[in-house]
């Protein structure tokens, strides 16, 4: 409901651009998550031989990591690219230390009333 | 595991209905979408020939990353999102990190694509105000949503359907075009187009280096046959098949029609601002081009939002799931229809 909001606002349409690629490239952190999450997952006891394996997942999780990181380098080289990842590297920062300062998932007072108002 | 013709109910209360042909759409419509049919004219302008290498390799990896999270999902197919195994394997704060930081990208994403659509109907309707239409796009899409998963399968499939007729279209008409030496007023047609006076870097290495996000970011959506899983019949047969013959698949649609746009279009002639798609078809002869694109990007860009409100549903359940605070557990609740309604919902807004 906060698109139609916005686009009767002319002014802040820029910077929801912004947001919008910033979160964006939030997407290349949870990626890189995802396949460290693969790692563990595969160095743990939930492993199943008998499963959809990923052969090699040794150089290829490395590899993977690595491509995103590489990708996330080259959004300095994209001209309007560089704010946004800036951006997503202040979010990073910000929102991971809220998230380590969080007792567990069990409660989420605060963030839960920013988001209501999205 | 006995399966009938409504599907499982999964413990929690939703229900497996989608098929496989479902969950492969779902994935061809979440990837393909505005990113190719309008913007494969700004990265083929930036680098030349060598976007395809790119693409090539960029979906390789996409390729692999689906791969792990298949593998993840198989074995515990009953996870909504493959966020869940961040917080399993990387610990709970990592989870909620990645959580909201991933809720908040598809609903910004769903945004901008909402803003799009309203753009592609005043196309034909200018005297119409953006946010009407805006409300009125995000009722449906919130009402097939919330109705039932099949439906949501269901219309995706037809909206998948069009992008592709689209994308195949093009491919062939471009192979006429450039097999027969089509004389187009840029020259000729034909796929030697494409490597005349080749260089791997024809505008620089910055240039080169700079067309890779936007690539990446065409690719993006991918993972949506990760988010299915849990709503898809037989899970065990029809995820490794949807992830290793989606990749061909879309490959195949973006190398193949970037190829075609080079081959008839010399790309240096390439306007990078206007679709390439509607520059082919006009060259073609297509006086109606603009319109017809239009229409495609239009469900393009709707069946984006659509997958993009149930990935954001399901998100925003696992986030409800995984909380015991005071909010976030209302919105656990599963319809009679076997959908998060309220996760849905809270997301449309």
């Amino acid at each position: 409901m906060l698109a139609p909001l916005i686009s009767s606002i002319p002014g802040i349409d820029n910077a929801f651009t912004l947001i919008c690629s910033t979160t964006s490239d939030l997407a290349l952190v949870v990626y890189l998550l995802t396949i460290v999450a693969h790692y563990k997952y595969r160095q743990s006891a939930d492993f199943d031989p008998d499963g959809f394996v990923l052969k090699g997942y040794k150089w290829i999780d490395p590899a993977l990591i690595g491509f995103f990181v590489v990708i996330y380098f080259s959004l300095f080289f994209n001209g309007d690219g560089t704010i946004p990842a800036i951006g997503g590297l202040i979010w990073c920062i910000g929102f991971g230390l809220w998230s380590a300062r969080e007792k567990s998932t069990i409660t989420i007072p605060a963030s839960d009333n920013e988001n209501n108002q999205l | 595991m006995k399966e009938t013709t409504t599907g499982r109910t999964n413990a929690d209360g939703t229900k497996r209905q989608l098929s496989n042909r479902h969950v492969q759409m779902i994935a061809l419509g979440g990837t393909i979408g505005t990113g190719l049919f309008l913007g494969a004219g700004t990265s083929i302008t930036k680098t030349g020939p060598s976007i395809i290498f790119i693409y090539a390799v960029i979906g390789f990896f996409f390729f692999l990353m689906m791969r792990a999270i298949g593998e993840m999902l198989y074995k515990t197919p009953s996870e909504h999102t493959f966020i869940a195994f961040i917080s399993r394997y990387l610990g709970p704060k990592m989870g909620y990190f990645a959580g909201w930081s991933y809720w908040l990208e598809l609903i910004f994403i769903g945004m901008a694509e909402l803003t799009a659509i309203s753009t592609y109907v005043r196309f034909w309707f200018p005297n119409i105000d953006a946010w009407i239409i805006q409300i009125a796009i995000l009722a449906i899409l919130a009402s097939v949503n919330l109705i039932a998963v099949k439906l949501f399968g269901e219309a995706e499939f037809w909206f998948a359907m069009i992008k592709i007729v689209a994308i195949i279209a093009m491919i062939v008409t471009g192979i006429i075009m450039a097999t027969t030496s089509f004389k187009t007023p840029v020259g000729h047609a034909g796929f030697s187009n494409i490597f005349d006076g080749f260089k791997f870097f024809p505008n620089g290495l910055t240039n080169f280096i700079g067309a890779l996000p936007m690539v990446f970011f065409a690719f993006q959506g991918m993972e949506f046959v990760g988010i299915t899983t849990a709503e898809t019949k037989n899970p065990h047969k029809v995820l490794p098949k949807a992830i290793n013959e989606t990749i061909y698949r879309i490959l195949l649609f973006y190398i193949g029609a970037i190829i075609v746009i080079m081959a008839i279009y010399p790309w240096r002639s390439l306007n990078a601002d206007q679709s390439p798609f509607v520059q082919v078809f006009a060259l073609a002869g297509l006086k109606a081009a603009a319109g017809v694109i239009n229409f495609v990007v239009l469900t393009s860009a709707s069946s984006s939002l659509n997958s993009f409100l149930y990935s954001a549903g399901r998100h925003f359940y696992q986030l409800a799931s995984e909380s015991n605070g005071t909010i976030m557990p209302k919105f656990k609740s599963v319809s009679k229809t076997g959908v998060p309604a309220r996760a849905i919902a809270f997301s449309a807004f």
